[in-house]
């Protein structure tokens, strides 16, 4: 996003940073620009989709270098598993079972109330804990399937 | 699902070639097994399981197989119980064809199983199902080429409507033995240590010893039994090949494979499969509806509204049973044979026996036929459209987060909603469950606070016409399932449940599918309600007769008084001791005397709700948990059951509710 006092351009996942040493910083929806420190009220998704001219797919997808947890990711994005972290095993075998394995391409349906995703051609369901064991990185062109 | 009782220990007939039937769950396995077998077939107990198999007969070209219908699998790495019995199925029956049946617009996921299938040197067919929902979805397959990539036979189906079957057949009858020797590499310390677990094991195994290696690198349990048969002293040379593993750091054995194998399936999906554009845009918004709780939420209560209360209460429990049970059995039947057996038997013992107050076929018969039985089939019909159409495991995301905080996971969402159907076959289908803790506290709920369609049936009769009411007992019962889950999962130690389920794409229900569901679930329920019934009544008959029921009857007075009911309903919980919907009837017919007013029904429908399981389930809860859990789960529900009734009448009467 852009900050609206000093127009920096930056990230809003990684805005977090900004807010290192504030108490508040736990459950707030306020971002901090990290070039001034305004904090910014993010607009919400639907009225930024609400006004955005429908973008047209990009021919070639590229996939960021940053790790998100998918528990972290927002709505409506394609993202590529990059990672599984976790040393439980049955928790591993579940998602060993709906093949969310690295270098698979995922698409994020919903959060609430439970994580739906679209692998391939099926859906699947999870809960908080399982999407918080998968680290993903997003993909540009916001890939609307 | 079928018949429940059946536990003779049934192995696999040793003279006829086995074909196993494998796949992912909800992939259309049941009804390939029925397409081939429709002769003949037995359920039962996979040897030393509560796990259930389907085998039966089929009889291709001029050979007799056996084939087996295996519970759903995705890899050899097996979670719950029905995964270990259909792998244990794989390595321990030695298959003379394995049929990996996949859905084929899934193909490039599902294909891992099938090269792991093919790297265990099993004898496969690839059958790439649902052939016509795959071209609907723009997926374009190259079956030949495939074929030469993994070098079996592939055959396209679409089960439902039998396309493909001829060739499959053919495919089967003309079956030459398996040539394939598909290797994946994995790489690394793990391939090292699987090269040296594959020279140790030297004694005969059906499948390749790289799948026994690499499965006991995983400490599968069933598979280091098996080498413990057979080769002993090797475990501990095993045992360290697993700490040098370990000692390198990596990731789980079966982690690092899934990766190769999703790399190999990636590779060759990539070189058969096409994909264009397609879907179905209304079915996908419809499935999102389903899934937000904004609009999921109004959807669920249409689909409880108009299924539940509108389909199985009031037309089912009231429109038909008030048919048959009025006018068939009180006007024709009942008089009909109350003047056969006055007239063929003299003493008026016996006569009381088939046809007095509660009289074997004036009583038992009658509750079965014409009361239980029309309330059961509708809600079968029901739960099928549900099932077929795919809701149900929307409705398990939809409601994870509320079962969670109860200790259970969505997943329990299907036994609780065929719960309301028949608690007896909702706690055999707690097997499902991944985890006792889950299945311990799901046999818990639907014992106290599930009613079942029978009961649910006449409560709802009792019910209707006051709205306050229903809606009073609808909050008691739901307060109490939310409130003794919460409990249970603070006391019940063991693993927090983890929620992961796949949702299938949303399917018109076929018109033959549900019948022959509903079909086989009522009779199910007849062959296990029946006797039952029967039984029961010639205990009350015994009891009459011995003094023993009047003095329970007499017993039960006291407590039956304590929460506001007349002292007559006594007889209506002695009943429910020896089935729950029994006792609901006796209710029915006590308000029909007009015993009883507002409260006492709202009262009385809460308690009966609650209150003991019928004689049935709790068999199966035995069964399913033990002598000491069953018999606990009913001391706590008999108590906690009229505790509740009493403080709610307590509560109604100091409030002056009138209803």
């Amino acid at each position: 996003m852009k900050c609206t006092l000093c127009g920096q351009e930056f990230n809003e996942t990684s805005a977090h940073t900004a807010c290192k040493g504030c108490g508040f910083a736990k459950d707030c929806s306020l971002v901090k620009c990290p070039n001034c420190g305004f904090e910014d009220v993010p607009v919400p998704n639907w009225i930024r989709n609400f006004f955005r001219k429908k973008q047209h797919h990009a021919a070639v997808q590229t996939c960021d270098s940053l790790n998100i947890r998918l528990d972290q990711l927002e709505v409506r994005r394609k993202v590529k598993v990059t990672d599984v972290e976790t040393q439980n095993r049955s928790a591993l075998q579940k998602i060993i079972a709906i093949g969310a394995l690295p270098g698979t391409e995922l698409f994020l349906i919903r959060r609430f109330p439970s994580y739906v995703l679209q692998i391939g051609r099926s859906q699947f369901s999870i809960d908080r804990e399982l999407a918080s064991l998968i680290y993903v990185a997003p993909c540009s062109g916001d890939g609307r399937s | 699902m079928m018949e429940c009782c059946e536990s003779k220990a049934h192995h696999h007939s040793p003279n006829l070639r086995t074909i196993a039937i494998v796949g992912n769950p909800n992939v259309g396995k049941s009804v390939l097994f029925n397409n081939l077998t429709g002769r003949y077939m037995t359920v039962a107990n996979y040897p030393g399981t509560t796990v259930q198999v389907a085998r039966g007969q089929a009889r291709i070209g001029t050979v007799d197989y056996e084939v087996v219908d295996t519970p759903g699998m995705y890899s050899f790495s097996s979670i719950t119980e029905e995964e270990k019995v259909a792998r244990n199925i794989l390595i321990r029956e030695n298959p003379y064809l394995v049929i990996h049946l996949v859905d084929a617009k899934n193909l490039e996921r599902m294909l891992a199983f099938t090269l792991q299938l093919l790297e265990a040197e099993l004898p496969t067919i690839l059958v790439l199902n649902m052939m016509d929902e795959t071209r609907r979805a723009g997926v374009q397959i190259d079956i030949p080429k495939l074929e030469q990539e993994l070098k079996i036979p592939v055959v396209g189906t679409v089960s439902t409507t039998g396309e493909g079957m001829k060739e499959l057949l053919h495919r089967i009858e003309t079956y030459g033995g398996k040539e394939h020797h598909y290797r994946i590499p994995i790489g690394g310390p793990i391939e090292a240590a699987l090269n040296k677990s594959e020279d140790l094991l030297n004694d005969s195994y059906l499948v390749a010893k790289r799948l026994i290696g690499l499965l006991a690198l995983e400490e599968d349990r069933d598979v280091l039994d098996l080498i413990k048969q057979k080769q002993p002293e090797i475990l501990f040379r095993l045992e360290e090949l697993r700490d040098e593993i370990a000692s390198h750091a990596v990731s789980p054995v079966e982690y690092e494979i899934a990766m190769q194998l999703k790399k190999e399936a990636d590779r060759v999906a990539g070189q058969v499969m096409k994909t264009s554009n397609g879907g179905d845009g209304f079915k996908e918004k419809l499935s999102g509806f389903m899934m937000n709780p904004l609009t999921g939420l109004p959807i669920l209560f249409v689909v409880l509204y108009f299924g539940l209360y509108k389909f199985v209460g009031e037309f089912g429990a009231g429109t038909v049973v008030d048919f048959i049970e009025g006018s068939v059995f009180e006007r024709y039947l009942n008089p009909w044979f109350t003047r056969v057996v006055t007239s063929v038997v003299p003493w008026a013992v016996l006569q009381s026996l088939f046809v007095g107050e509660y009289g074997l076929i004036t009583l038992g018969v009658r509750y079965a036929v014409a009361l239980i039985l029309p309330i059961v089939t509708f809600f079968f019909i029901v739960f099928s459209i549900i099932e077929d159409s795919g809701y149900l495991p929307r409705l398990a995301m939809l409601i994870d987060r509320v079962f969670k905080k109860i200790g259970l996971s969505g997943r329990a969402v299907i036994p609780m909603v065929l719960g309301f159907g028949c608690d007896t076959m909702a706690t055999m289908v707690t097997r499902t469950l991944p985890t006792t803790r889950e299945r311990l506290i799901s046999t818990l709920l639907l014992a106290l606070a599930i009613p079942c369609s029978a009961q649910l049936g006449v409560i709802l009769a009792l019910l209707h016409g006051r709205p306050l009411a229903t809606f009073i007992w609808a909050g008691v019962v739901s307060m109490v399932f939310l409130f003794v889950g919460y409990l249970a999962a603070q006391i019940i130690p063991g693993e927090k449940p983890s929620f992961y389920m796949e949702l299938p794409p949303l399917r018109w229900p076929k018109v033959s599918n549900v019948l022959i569901k509903t079909y086989v679930r009522v009779k199910w329920y007849f062959y296990e309600v029946l006797p039952l019934f029967l039984l029961a009544s010639v205990f009350i008959w015994l009891g009459q007769l011995s003094g023993v029921f009047d003095l329970t009857v007499n017993l039960l007075k006291r407590p039956v008084m304590l929460i506001g009911m007349p002292p007559e309903a006594a007889k209506v919980f002695l009943f429910g001791f020896f089935r729950r919907d029994y006792g609901a009837a006796g209710l029915y017919d006590l308000t029909k005397a007009g015993l009883l007013n507002g409260t006492q029904i709202v009262v009385a429908c809460v308690a009966l709700t609650l209150f003991l399981p019928c004689i049935a389930q709790f068999l199966m809860n035995v069964k399913e948990r033990g002598w000491k859990t069953g018999v606990w789960i009913s001391f706590f529900i008999l108590f906690f059951s009229f505790g509740v009734a009493f403080v709610l009448n307590f509560a109604l009467t100091h409030l002056g509710v009138v209803l």
